[in-house]
């Protein structure tokens, strides 16, 4: 029973050790969020997409998006968030279409924030129209070279070569991409200018844009191995749960008292957060050698807080507020001019006018909120399913106290977004 | 020490025995397909089979599943090609997918009793179950896909045994 042996071990270390101030990072927010911390260097990572990004060995990268394999298996670089719009199925669809891929060979990676992939924020329905371009000719570039080393193989004109379904067609005689790769191992790559100008497939010769294609986030989730945030492991982590103060902002811990938490087995200790950020005022973090330990010793934890400024902000409050400013012609943002507006209000015959207002709602994504973080050979990992890496990124570094440099945010399935994983404040911290 | 069987195999297990088994499934079991949504079983996420019947796992304590038979998405069938999940595939159903554990074993728990389930039985039992995705009208068709199956499997075998 080696299994059993190793989960014996585990919570006798999780019961003995306490971690160090400068060990952990914290990483939570809401009602009902959790976070894990890594406690020791010497754990084994248990998460699964750590080591993603690289291409295959052997592969060919014709651009950072996107690389063939010796084995035909086509890699589709994902800076998006997946959350259930199967956005990386959408945006592999792009390339995988223009370079003439076989759909049944093309997988993603949702990358992690290395700075070479630009601004990372998924939000606004802007994915896909703001990919499209550079998807294409993505796309274009792995056909031109398929295409080029496929027809010398063959000993054909390139002209007399069509690709189609992951292979390079000359007559009755053709080539797999892999095999492409594998014989002529092509290294060309494409600057931005080169890419621009290559020639695209009409919209007539599309074969997998507008048509029903199978996700390929699918599968995952009807069988359990779809990986969320929540999901990520480290030998030896411990738990945590904020303990959040009556006020977003502007709150102060007056005092804790822990005598009900202590009580609770498996609880360590509790932590009140100094985070330089701003993120996380007057947020008590509860660890625990376990999630249920670490759910029970908050609720038992007996914080006094100094509240904020708006502790009796109403909801009437909100919406009168947006009343006035809507009232305020100084106040605001133009979204979009329209100046036949006023011209045709000036000689309507009749003006209907009428204020729809919407109430105050919390997102509820399923997955609660959550974060796990290590310092790792110099780095912070901190590993989560988040919408807008670009924003919060600096946010960690600065709660942190490091340069952004020394931080790398890790990708993972959402279990909903919905704009609230936009802000990363569960993410912050606090170390 | 709990001593249950899980997939088919026999486990033991040294938690604390308030441990809900939701827990002991995920962290200490690395069995992590079964989801953490609220907590306090009202959301569905969390749900597995005990002894065959749909249970919150997240409010099951681990004294109570002593000797009990269990299953999770990971034991439905080997290879993920159970008539529930294959008719889950077939409609596509999952969007962010974070419910969709819950939401088949459900499933497969209404299609024992309900083998050729209508709208409102499926409403009846599913509703409990919380997608905020509105993968619903999906479930539904997948549902009806799944017992169909199901039920020509069954059909098979008798025909097969007659």
């Amino acid at each position: 029973m080696g299994k059993l042996e190793r989960i014996a071990a585990r919570q006798d270390r999780a019961a003995g050790l306490g971690p160090t101030r400068r060990g952990f990072l914290l990483t939570a927010a809401g009602s009902a969020f959790l976070f894990g911390f890594a406690r020791s260097a010497k754990a084994a990572p248990v998460f699964p997409q750590a080591a993603a990004n690289l291409p295959e060995a052997g592969a060919f990268e014709p651009t950072l998006w996107c690389s063939i394999a010796p084995d035909g298996w086509v890699n589709i670089n994902i800076i998006r968030a997946e959350m259930g719009q199967h956005i990386g199925t959408a945006l592999a669809r792009i390339i995988a279409d223009e370079m003439e891929a076989d759909w049944d060979k093309v997988r993603i990676t949702y990358v992690d924030t290395d700075p070479k992939w630009g601004l990372m924020v998924t939000g606004g329905s802007w994915s896909v129209w703001m990919t499209w371009d550079q998807f294409r000719q993505a796309g274009a570039a792995a056909r031109t070279v398929m295409v080029a080393e496929g027809a010398k193989l063959l000993g054909v004109d390139p002209a007399a070569c069509v690709a189609r379904n992951g292979q390079v067609i000359a007559g009755k005689r053709s080539i797999a991409y892999g095999d492409i790769v594998s014989r002529a191992h092509p290294t060309r790559s494409f600057t931005p200018e080169e890419m621009a100008k290559l020639p695209l497939k009409p919209a007539s010769e599309r074969r997998l844009i507008g048509k029903q294609v199978r996700a390929l986030d699918i599968p995952a989730k009807t069988d359990g191995t779809a990986v969320y945030g929540i999901d990520a492991k480290l030998e030896g982590m411990v738990y945590a749960r904020p303990k959040l103060p009556p006020t977003r902002y502007g709150a102060k811990v007056v005092s804790v008292d822990e005598t009900e938490a202590r009580k609770v087995k498996g609880y360590i200790r509790h932590i009140v957060l100094e985070d330089p950020s701003g993120t996380v005022p007057g947020w008590v973090a509860v660890l625990a050698s376990s999630y249920p330990a670490a759910i029970r010793a908050t609720d038992a934890l007996k914080v006094t807080w100094e509240a904020g400024p708006t502790a009796h902000v109403s909801e009437h409050d909100i919406i009168e507020h947006g009343r006035a400013q809507i009232a305020n012609k100084e106040g605001g943002s133009c979204v979009f001019n329209d100046p036949g507006v006023d011209e045709a209000f000036a000689h309507a015959d009749k003006i209907v006018e009428h204020t729809y207002t919407c109430s105050s709602v919390l997102h509820y994504q399923l997955e609660p909120l959550n974060a796990l973080a290590r310092l790792h050979e110099g780095k912070w990992e901190v590993h989560c399913g988040n919408q807008w890496q670009s924003l919060f990124l600096p946010v960690i570094a600065k709660a942190l106290g490091v340069p952004e440099t020394d931080v790398v945010m890790r990708s993972y399935m959402l279990g909903g977004g919905f704009g609230r994983r936009l802000n990363g404040d569960y993410a912050v911290p606090a170390a | 020490m709990i001593t249950f069987k899980l997939n088919g195999r026999d486990v033991s297990i040294d938690v604390p025995e308030d441990t809900p088994l939701l827990w002991a499934l995920r962290d200490d079991l690395d069995l992590t397909g079964t989801k953490f949504g609220c907590g306090v079983g009202q959301c569905g996420a969390c749900t597995v089979l005990v002894g065959g019947r749909a249970t919150r796992s997240c409010i099951t304590p681990m004294s109570s599943i002593e000797g009990a038979d269990i299953t999770t998405i990971e034991g439905l069938d080997p290879q993920g090609q159970h008539p529930v999940q294959e008719a889950w595939k077939d409609i596509q159903v999952p969007q962010c997918g974070y419910c969709q554990s819950g939401q088949i074993m459900q499933a497969v728990s209404l299609l024992k009793d309900y083998p050729d389930p209508t709208d409102e039985e499926i409403d009846g039992v599913m509703g409990g179950s919380l997608c905020r995705c509105m993968t619903y009208v999906r479930i539904r068709k997948a549902i009806k896909k799944a017992a169909a199956a199901l039920r020509a499997q069954t059909s098979g075998k008798e025909t097969s045994h007659g």
